[in-house]
C-alpha cells in the first residue's frame, strides 16, 4: 500500500482519539476485574450491557458530526423499547415484526427530529429538548409501568446468542462494521465537511439541511439498533428505561472526539468510551455506593472525565 | 460566450452592484479592478449563486441560467476561488480538493482514484502539501493554493480568481500565470481575474474591467492604456460631499511639535499580515490609515487591543506594555471601536447598559449598579453623540445601523481613553451621521491619540493629520500637509507605491 493511502487511512481513523479512548476502555475494564476478581464470563456480561449506549453514543456522534446535537436518544431509547413490547402483550405481534418493529419506531423518530432540524431550521438543541419530553410522555401514556415478558425466542437469543455467536459479539461487530461502511462512503464526507464549515460545503454544491436531515435518519436507525439490544437485555418493556443515557452517550461522543461546533468526531473511539462508561457504572456499583447515590456519583465522575478530555484537547 | 445582463445587488441602503452588463468571450482573461467597495467580490458571488442578485440574469451561448445556488453554478461550469477562502478546516487536503466530487467504487470512496487525481494535480502546479494533512494545519500559502487548485480541478468554462496571488510566493504566481494561459488557450476556458496588484493585471489580461461604487466604468485594453489611466478610472471624480469640511491638520500641527508621542509602536509584526510597522501617534493627534481592503490595517489595530497575538513592541505614555487582551489593553486606556457594531453591541439589551458597561465593570464587578448614575452618563452620551432613540431604556435593536455606531462609540468613550483605535468605524454607515461621527471624534481627540482606518478615504481627509498608506502589510507612503488629497492617496494605495 502506498504511504499516502496510509497516511490517509490513518487521519480517517483519528488514530490519537482512538488510542486514548481504547486506552480509557482498557483502564476502566482492568480496574473492574482488580476490584470484583472476576473472569472473561463477567466481562462479556458487562460488555453485553454496554451494546445499547455503544449505538446510542452512534446515534449522537451522528448528529454531532454535522453540528447539530440530540437531547432527545435516552428518551427516543425508550419509546422504541415501550412500543414492541406493548405490541407483543397486546396484539400479539411476535414474529419477525417485534425486531422490525424497533427500528420503524426509532427511524419514525430520527423523521420527526430531522423535519424539525434539518426542513424546518429549528434550533437542535430545542428541537429535540421538546421531543425528548414528547418520546418520554409517550411511553409512559403506552406502558405507565415496566411489564413483560418478551418473546420467548427473543429472550433465548440473549441467553444463547444467534447460532451460537453471543449476542454481545454480534452488537459489537454490528456497530463497528456500520460505523466503518459509514466513514469510508461519500457520505460521511460531506457530513464532516457539513458541520466544519456549512459555509464551504454550500460553496462545494453540497445541501447541508439534506445532510443534517439524512443525520437524522441515521441517528433514528442507531436509536432502534440500541432498543432491539435493550429489550433483549432487559427482557422487558420499561417506560423509564433510557432517561440517563442521554448524557451517557453525549459523553461518549465527546470522548470519540466530538465537538459541540461539529466537524469532528470517531466512531470507534466513542464505541470503546460506551464501553469504558458502562464498565466505570458497574465499578460504582461493585465499590458498595448505595443504589439513591449511584447516579450521583456517576456524574460526579462523568463530569470529571469531561473535563479531562477537555484538557487533554486543548493540551493538543 | 457569457453574457452578465443588468446584475444589480443592494445590502439593506448600500448599493453594492447596480445594474452591470458585460460580455465574456471564450479563451479569454478579464482583469477586474476597483477600489475598495467597488463591488468586485459581490459581482464573483452573484455569477457563482453565492448570492442572489435583485435583479439581472446571466447567459451562456444566448441562454438564460438559472443559477440559485453554488450547485447550479457548477453544474454551467462556473467555479471560483474566492478571496476569503472556501475551504473545510477539518477535512484533509485531498477531501477538500475534490469535495462532492469524490471518486467511488462499489459505493465507497476510492481512495487510489482520490489520491491519484490530486497528487498529478498538485504536481502541475508545483506545490508539495500532504494530501492527508488537515486544511485546519496548513499555511495561509498553502490553502491559497488548494483554494484555486480547488476551482481549477473542476475544469470550469468560466473561471473567477478572487484575489488568488495574495499569499502566494513569486514563483508560485510565476506558475499560475502559466497555468491561466495553458487553460484559456487550450479549454477555452473564460477567466475573471481580481488582484489588487495593478501591474499584474496589466500583464495577465485581455481586457480590463473597471468598477467603481458598483458600477461598471469601462472596459480597457491594456496594449493602449497606461497603468494610470486604468488608475484614473478607478478613482473617477472627487466626490463633493465632504466639503463642508476645512481642513484643521496644519493649525494643530504647530501644537503637536511639543508632545510627546502618546502611542509608539515599533516594528510589530503580526503572522504574516503586518510586516514590521513601527508608528507613533502624539496626543490631541490623528493619524489615518488607508490601504485598499486587507492590507494588514485591522490586524494592526485589533492586535494593538489584544485581540490579536503580535510580536514587536508598543509603548504608551513612554513605558512598554504587553498586551494580551482586550482587558489589558483597557487597563492601558487603550479602546477600540471597529465597523460591525454586531461585534461590540449587546443588540437586545438597552441604550442605556451598552453605554455603561465599561465604566459599570470598572467599578468593580462586586459593586451593585448605581442606577442613577447609570442613566445620568446615558444620557450625556445620548445628548453629546446625538443619539436616536425614544429613551435610554431602549433595546439597541431597535436603532438604526448609524445609531448602533454611535452606541458602540459612546461606550468606548465613556471610559476616557487616552488611545482610540478606529478600524473603519464607518462602513454602511449613512452621509449625515458619518459627519456627526467625525466631528465627534475630532472634538473628542483634543487630548487623545486617535488611530483611525477607513476604507473610505474621504473620511479621513476632513480630520487626519496624516494619513499613512498600508499595502501588503506594510506602511509604504505617509501623506501630509497640502498632499493629503483623495486622488494622491487613492493612487498610492492601488499601485502600492
Amino acid at each position: 500500500m502506498k504511504s499516502g493511502k496510509l497516511q490517509l487511512i490513518k487521519e480517517y481513523l483519528n488514530l490519537r482519539i482512538l488510542l486514548t479512548s481504547i486506552s480509557f476502555m482498557i483502564g476502566v475494564i482492568l480496574l473492574n476485574v482488580v476490584v470484583n476478581l472476576k473472569t472473561l464470563m463477567y466481562i462479556s456480561s458487562i460488555t453485553l450491557l454496554a451494546v445499547p449506549l455503544a449505538f446510542l453514543a452512534l446515534a449522537e456522534l451522528i448528529v454531532f458530526i454535522t453540528g447539530e446535537v440530540d437531547m432527545s436518544v435516552g428518551a427516543g431509547l425508550t419509546l422504541a423499547n415501550v412500543i414492541p413490547v406493548y405490541a407483543y402483550l397486546y396484539h400479539g405481534i411476535e414474529d419477525y415484526r417485534f425486531i422490525l418493529l424497533h427500528l420503524v419506531v426509532g427511524l419514525s423518530i430520527g423523521l420527526v427530529n430531522g423535519t424539525l432540524v434539518g426542513l424546518l431550521r429549528i434550533n437542535s438543541f430545542l428541537a429535540t429538548l421538546a421531543t425528548s419530553s414528547i418520546w418520554a410522555g409517550l411511553s409512559l401514556t403506552i406502558l405507565n409501568k415496566p411489564e413483560g415478558p418478551i418473546p420467548t425466542w427473543y429472550y433465548r437469543l440473549f441467553m444463547d446468542g444467534l447460532l451460537g455467536i453471543p449476542m454481545v459479539i454480534i452488537g459489537m461487530l454490528v456497530a463497528i462494521s456500520m460505523w466503518m461502511v459509514f466513514r469510508f462512503s461519500k457520505t460521511s464526507l460531506h457530513f464532516y465537511a457539513a458541520g466544519s464549515s456549512s459555509y464551504a460545503a454550500f460553496i462545494a454544491g453540497i445541501n447541508v439541511n439534506v445532510i443534517k436531515f439524512i443525520a437524522f435518519i441515521l441517528n433514528g436507525l442507531f436509536i432502534g439498533l440500541a432498543a432491539i439490544f435493550m429489550t433483549g437485555i432487559i427482557a422487558s418493556g420499561d417506560p423509564t428505561i433510557g432517561l440517563p443515557y442521554t448524557l451517557s452517550a453525549i459523553l461518549a461522543a465527546i470522548i470519540g472526539g466530538a465537538r459541540f461546533t461539529g466537524g469532528a468526531g470517531d466512531g470507534i473511539a466513542t464505541i470503546s468510551a460506551a464501553v469504558g462508561l458502562t464498565f466505570m457504572r458497574n465499578l460504582i456499583f461493585s465499590l458498595g455506593v448505595p443504589f439513591y447515590q449511584q447516579d450521583l456519583v456517576y456524574s460526579i465522575v462523568v463530569l470529571a472525565l469531561l473535563a479531562i478530555a477537555m484538557y487533554l484537547r486543548g493540551a493538543k | 460566450m457569457w453574457k452578465l445582463e443588468g446584475l444589480t445587488k443592494s445590502f439593506g441602503a448600500i448599493r453594492a452592484v447596480e445594474d452591470f452588463s458585460c460580455s465574456l468571450e471564450e479563451g479569454r482573461v478579464y482583469g477586474l479592478v476597483g477600489g475598495n467597495g467597488a463591488g468586485k467580490s459581490t459581482l464573483v458571488k452573484l455569477v457563482t449563486g453565492v448570492l442572489k442578485p435583485d435583479k439581472g440574469k446571466v447567459l451562456k451561448n444566448g441562454n438564460m441560467l438559472a443559477i440559485n445556488s453554488p450547485r447550479d453554478a457548477r453544474k454551467h461550469g462556473i467555479a471560483a476561488a474566492y478571496q476569503e477562502f472556501s475551504l473545510v478546516p477539518d477535512l484533509p487536503v485531498v477531501n477538500n480538493l475534490l469535495l462532492n466530487i469524490e471518486p467511488v467504487k462499489f459505493g465507497f470512496i476510492d481512495i487510489d482514484k482520490m489520491i491519484g487525481k490530486a497528487t498529478k494535480f498538485l504536481e502541475k502546479l508545483n506545490v508539495n502539501i500532504p494530501l492527508s494533512k488537515l486544511v485546519r494545519d496548513l499555511s495561509p500559502t498553502e490553502k491559497q493554493v488548494i483554494e484555486i487548485a480547488k476551482a481549477l480541478i473542476l475544469e470550469p468554462q468560466l473561471l473567477f480568481l478572487d484575489e488568488p496571488t495574495n499569499y502566494l510566493s513569486e514563483e508560485q504566481r510565476e506558475i499560475l500565470f502559466k497555468i491561466i494561459n495553458e487553460i484559456k488557450g487550450g479549454a477555452k476556458t473564460t477567466i475573471v481575474f481580481i488582484s489588487h496588484r495593478i501591474e499584474e493585471v496589466f500583464r495577465i489580461s485581455d481586457q480590463i474591467i473597471v468598477l467603481r461604487n458598483g458600477r461598471l466604468v469601462g472596459i480597457y485594453d491594456p496594449k493602449r492604456v497606461s497603468i494610470d489611466d486604468v488608475v484614473r478610472a478607478m478613482i473617477g471624480e472627487l466626490a463633493e460631499e465632504y466639503r463642508g469640511y476645512k481642513y484643521v491638520g496644519a493649525r494643530m500641527e504647530a501644537v503637536l511639535e511639543k508632545e510627546k508621542p502618546m502611542l509608539s509602536i515599533r516594528s510589530l509584526h503580526i503572522m504574516d499580515k503586518v510586516k514590521n510597522v513601527s508608528l507613533d501617534v502624539k496626543k490631541g493627534e490623528i493619524v489615518g490609515l488607508a490601504g485598499l481592503l486587507g492590507q494588514g490595517q485591522s490586524e494592526f489595530l485589533r492586535a494593538i487591543y489584544g485581540l490579536l497575538p503580535y510580536e514587536g513592541t508598543i509603548i504608551v505614555e513612554g513605558k512598554g506594555v504587553k498586551i494580551t487582551s482586550p482587558r489589558d489593553a483597557l487597563k492601558h486606556g487603550i479602546v477600540y471601536i471597529s465597523g460591525d457594531a454586531l461585534e461590540g453591541i449587546f443588540l437586545l439589551r438597552s441604550v442605556k447598559e451598552n453605554i455603561s458597561l465599561i465604566s459599570n465593570m470598572q467599578r468593580g464587578l462586586h459593586k451593585s449598579v448605581n442606577t442613577k448614575a447609570e442613566k445620568e452618563l446615558a444620557i450625556k452620551m445620548i445628548r453629546k453623540l446625538n443619539i436616536a432613540c425614544m429613551n435610554p431604556d431602549q433595546p439597541v435593536l431597535h436603532l438604526s445601523g448609524g445609531n448602533r455606531q454611535k452606541v458602540y462609540l459612546a461606550r468606548g468613550l465613556t471610559v476616557n481613553p487616552k488611545i482610540l483605535l478606529l478600524d473603519d468605524p464607518l462602513k454602511g454607515v449613512d452621509i449625515r451621521t458619518k459627519r456627526e461621527i467625525l466631528n465627534i471624534v475630532k472634538e473628542f481627540a483634543k487630548d487623545k491619540a486617535v488611530l483611525f482606518f477607513s476604507s473610505d478615504v474621504k473620511e479621513l481627509l476632513p480630520i487626519a493629520n496624516r494619513v499613512l498608506v498600508f499595502f501588503e502589510g506594510s506602511i509604504i507612503r505617509e501623506f501630509t500637509g497640502d498632499q493629503l488629497r483623495e486622488d494622491l492617496i487613492l493612487e498610492a494605495s492601488i499601485k502600492g507605491a
